[in-house]
């Protein structure tokens, strides 16, 4: 059986070559820009050679027949190592010589001598062994008297001479000749077809193309016949090259067809297709966590956050958080969970379809969101003070930090975010999304290289930061990179629970990333590492999040809780600066506790509001462009 | 699955060894290209640099004054590593469109072309350190034993301009506009680089940026070395290694990435 592979030189398995012919037309710009995002711009197809698959044994001279334009040129070529082919494979065992294109490579500036050193080295062969054929090939080519000539002056026999003398200064494996032994005069073609017949004695193994089915009876003894890409036949020589004549005369309509819709099932069973989608499932538990998450942030924020000394508040307090070591009234907890359920997300819808197509759907899904909160509470801050009068916390700010705020800028410049007080998020999170960006396609295919990818940029990140004198925005970007350990954990989890990634792997990962969160903490945060344990928290976002996923088969989601997850995103983006605004108003007058409920049932239905005029409509224009 | 890595590499091994010739044959044939009919020929190669630094000299030491001791020498240092940085990379951004012929008829590894095309900038750029050794007698610079380190910054310079010369021939197979727009980036480029200015006459909030630019870390460390008779900083040399290596990579596992397609786009 082994012996029998052995005797293959030339084995082409379900060879399909497929090119682009032009450009489809493109209509408009929001067109161009979703088809260069979906990459499908290159989209008019041509199929040169489909499912071809033959073997050519050792020593056995074989033909490739077919009329203009059948893919016999391109299948030398992917033969020959020139064209990889899109699908199948090629196995080639032992040297290859192209007589393709004779004189390909030729620098028509440089001599013939140069010429002769140069294409040699195209073919691989070293200098000393090029001087000590040196000889040969100029006898061979009969152009002593050009020696010295640029080749440009050359004619064009002269220089098919020149290349096939050249080519077959070697006895190879393989030889592949297309058709050219029309070149040159009948002299040197008797004389090429003589070297070849002697390479042929000596061992080499012909490959030989035409459609002269008189010199493929003469010189092959099996054969293909390929016609619009497609075997039609396979077998002795004469047999095929008589097929072939038959059918030519008989108007050519081929033996094998094979559709366009065949061809295209083919190969959709052949390989998966590059948009292949992420299986579809549903993570109850997630919208559970996102809708507890936007909870504990907004009791953090609008509750003790604002009034230390507000019972229920200093209840829960003294009760859960002191006693447990949970930091920031919940706060910091929430936003953990965040993070968390980013990563996971991210490890299990990453790496399918184009990263373009990622990119566009994370941006339009976090700015106009953010750029809208800013926006309308700009118009009803500056509404407010002109009614009562008189001006409030908001009037102090400049429209470069209004501005610098609502797009994020301020980090860049390492201005805190003092209209909105809770953006911070939001730039880690960009980031992660950034840098899976950038490994996008580790995330579905190498799940280790790319937690280790993300993982080696933080240690850079930690590193550059204390070792270079780092310029602002990228000491920034430093300053704030250690937060993305958690969504890195979400990752780690998704990947173990969906079996991409074994426990030791993730016990390795996770340690490391377990390093660089401490780290992190110590180096860029150090009230977090003592007297505000932020690992306390995350430790419990981290167990929270894991039991949560296992049990996430027999969560139930209500539907009100479904809601408040889906409009989460809005919900963080606006609480805090309109909680505010309402608390400063009302609790003078009505009470902190009656002001606390009335704020934050008011602070979800204004999220709710701008959830309907920014969030609804970005989604519904992703899923007509991008998921069809 | 184990085998694999090393059978890679044990092919991408043998390949480079048959390969070699060519990547010499290419360096020997730009240099042969360059120079032809020339009467100077490869004298060119230090004459350029030597009137380019003459003419800058005279336009800042009359017009613009730095305060810069030893100018000329400052000025040759910065100039033919940046020169050798934009020449090359221009040039290994065509490579892949310009050897279309060989491509499209020959299987040949195509890193080939790219970096033999950063390997015969660099034969020049070996030629010009003859003007700087010239520059370096005529203003007497005191020559302490530090100098041995000069191949240190040409090989920053070599490793990272072929890593940009990969990364630069696969856009412009795919984004032909790429040729045209480099022009002007390179030019941006040259100016955001202090090669005829001091870095302190830049804006003291500007200088950290401008401290990272790589081709400043490598001119800087060829004038420590060549100028000032000190041995690169720590932090220098942290930054330029990062710096190759991460372009380095970049350039191979794109190209990697890229290559089988080149021939559908060229």
């Amino acid at each position: 059986m082994n012996e029998q592979q052995e005797d293959y030189i030339v084995e082409v398995k379900d060879v399909s070559m497929r090119f682009n012919l032009s450009k489809e037309k493109v209509d408009n710009l929001k067109e161009y820009v979703v088809k260069f995002l979906k990459r499908q711009l290159l989209f008019d197809e041509f199929y040169a050679l489909r499912k071809v698959s033959f073997s050519v044994r050792r020593g056995e001279p074989f033909a490739i027949i077919g009329e203009n334009g059948c893919g016999k040129s391109t299948l030398l070529k992917v033969i020959s190592g020139i064209f990889y082919p899109t699908q199948g494979s090629v196995d080639v065992r032992g040297s290859v010589a192209p007589l393709i294109e004779l004189g390909a490579g030729f620098d028509m500036d440089l001599t013939a001598r140069e010429n002769i050193f140069l294409n040699g080295a195209v073919l691989g062969y070293d200098t000393a062994f090029m001087e000590q054929k040196f000889q040969e090939i100029m006898d061979f080519a009969e152009l002593w008297d050009f020696v010295d000539v640029p080749v440009k002056n050359f004619s064009s026999g002269m220089v098919a001479r020149l290349g096939f003398s050249i080519a077959t200064v070697v006895v190879p494996d393989i030889l592949i000749v297309d058709e050219i032994l029309s070149v040159g005069d009948f002299m040197f073609q008797q004389k090429c077809e003589r070297k070849m017949q002697e390479m042929i004695d000596q061992g080499a193994t012909l490959i030989f193309v035409s459609h002269s089915s008189e010199q493929v009876k003469r010189l092959c003894k099996k054969a293909v016949w390929l016609k619009h890409g497609v075997v039609q036949m396979i077998g002795d020589a004469a047999e095929v090259s008589d097929a072939y004549v038959h059918d030519m005369e008989t108007g050519g309509h081929g033996l094998v067809q094979q559709s366009e819709a065949d061809a295209k099932r083919d190969e959709e069973e052949a390989a998966p297709a590059p948009e292949t989608k992420a299986p579809r499932r549903t993570f109850p538990f997630l919208t559970l966590l996102r809708a507890a998450a936007i909870a504990m942030i907004v009791w953090d924020h609008l509750g003790p956050f604002r009034n230390p000394q507000w019972l229920p508040g200093r209840l829960v307090e003294n009760m859960i958080n002191r006693p447990l070591g949970i930091i920031q009234s919940f706060g910091a907890l929430g936003v953990i969970l965040f993070f968390l359920s980013s990563g996971f997300l991210l490890a299990h819808g990453g790496g399918r379809g184009s990263r373009f197509t990622y990119a566009a759907k994370r941006v339009l899904k976090i700015y106009p969101p953010l750029l809208l909160s800013f926006a309308s509470f700009f118009v009803v801050q500056r509404l407010l003070s002109f009614i009562t009068g008189a001006p409030n916390y908001w009037s102090q700010f400049t429209p470069r930090q209004w501005l610098f705020g609502g797009t994020l800028l301020n980090y860049l410049f390492g201005e805190p975010d003092v209209i909105n007080g809770t953006t911070w998020y939001l730039f880690p999170t960009l980031l992660f999304y950034f840098l899976g960006f950038l490994f996008y396609s580790w995330l579905h295919e190498k799940p280790r290289t790319a937690v280790f990818a993300l993982e080696a940029v933080l240690a850079a990140c930690y590193g550059a930061f204390t070792a270079l004198n780092l310029p602002l925005a990228l000491g920034e970007v430093a300053r704030m990179s250690w937060y993305l350990v958690f969504p890195v954990f979400g990752m780690l989890l998704y990947y173990l629970w969906s079996g991409q990634m074994g426990f030791p792997s993730f016990l390795l990962l996770g340690s490391v990333n377990y390093l660089l969160m401490i780290k992190g903490i110590s180096m860029f945060n150090p009230d977090y590492y003592e007297s505000l344990p932020y690992a306390v928290s995350f430790a419990y976002a981290f167990l929270l999040f894991s039991i949560a996923l296992l049990l996430n088969d027999r969560i139930k989601s209500f539907r009100a809780v479904g809601y408040l997850a889906k409009i989460s995103y809005s919900v963080y983006v606006t609480h805090m600066t309109y909680g505010s605004l309402l608390l400063t108003l009302l609790a003078p007058r009505l009470g902190f506790t009656v002001s606390f409920i009335l704020t934050v049932l008011s602070a979800f239905v204004i999220a709710a509001v701008h959830y309907q005029a920014a969030e609804k409509p970005v989604s519904r224009f992703l899923r007509r462009n991008f998921e069809s | 699955m184990g085998r694999k890595p090393l059978n890679e590499m044990k092919t991408q091994f043998l390949k480079w060894k048959k390969y070699k010739t060519l990547l010499m044959r290419l360096v020997q044939r730009d240099l042969k290209v360059k120079y032809r009919r020339s009467v100077l020929g490869y004298l060119w190669s230090l004459l350029n640099p030597l009137l380019m630094m003459v003419v800058m000299s005279v336009v800042f030491s009359y017009m613009f004054r730095f305060d810069i001791p030893n100018y000329p020498i400052y000025l040759i240092t910065g100039q033919i590593m940046f020169t050798f940085f934009s020449e090359s990379t221009n040039m290994a951004m065509g490579s892949i469109i310009g050897n279309v012929s060989l491509i499209k008829k020959v299987y040949v590894p195509k890193y080939i072309f790219p970096i033999s095309r950063v390997l015969s900038s660099f034969v020049t750029l070996l030629f010009s350190l003859a003007a700087v050794v010239v520059v370096m007698l005529a203003t007497r610079t005191p020559v302490t034993p530090v100098i041995l380190l000069f191949p240190l910054p040409l090989a920053y310079v070599l490793v990272f301009s072929m890593g940009m010369g990969l990364i630069l021939s696969v856009f412009a197979v795919y984004f032909r506009d790429m040729t045209h727009l480099y022009g002007v980036m390179t030019t941006a480029w040259m100016y955001l680089t202090p090669i005829f200015y001091p870095i302190e006459s830049i804006p003291e909030s500007v200088q950290p940026f401008i401290r990272l630019n790589p081709l400043f870390l490598f001119i800087d460390c060829f004038r420590e070395i060549v100028l000032y008779g000190r041995v690169p900083t720590l932090q220098n040399t942290a930054a330029s290694c990062a710096w190759c290596l991460v372009v380095m990579a970049v350039g191979i596992w794109l190209f990697r990435k890229r290559q089988a397609n080149f021939i559908l786009h060229i």
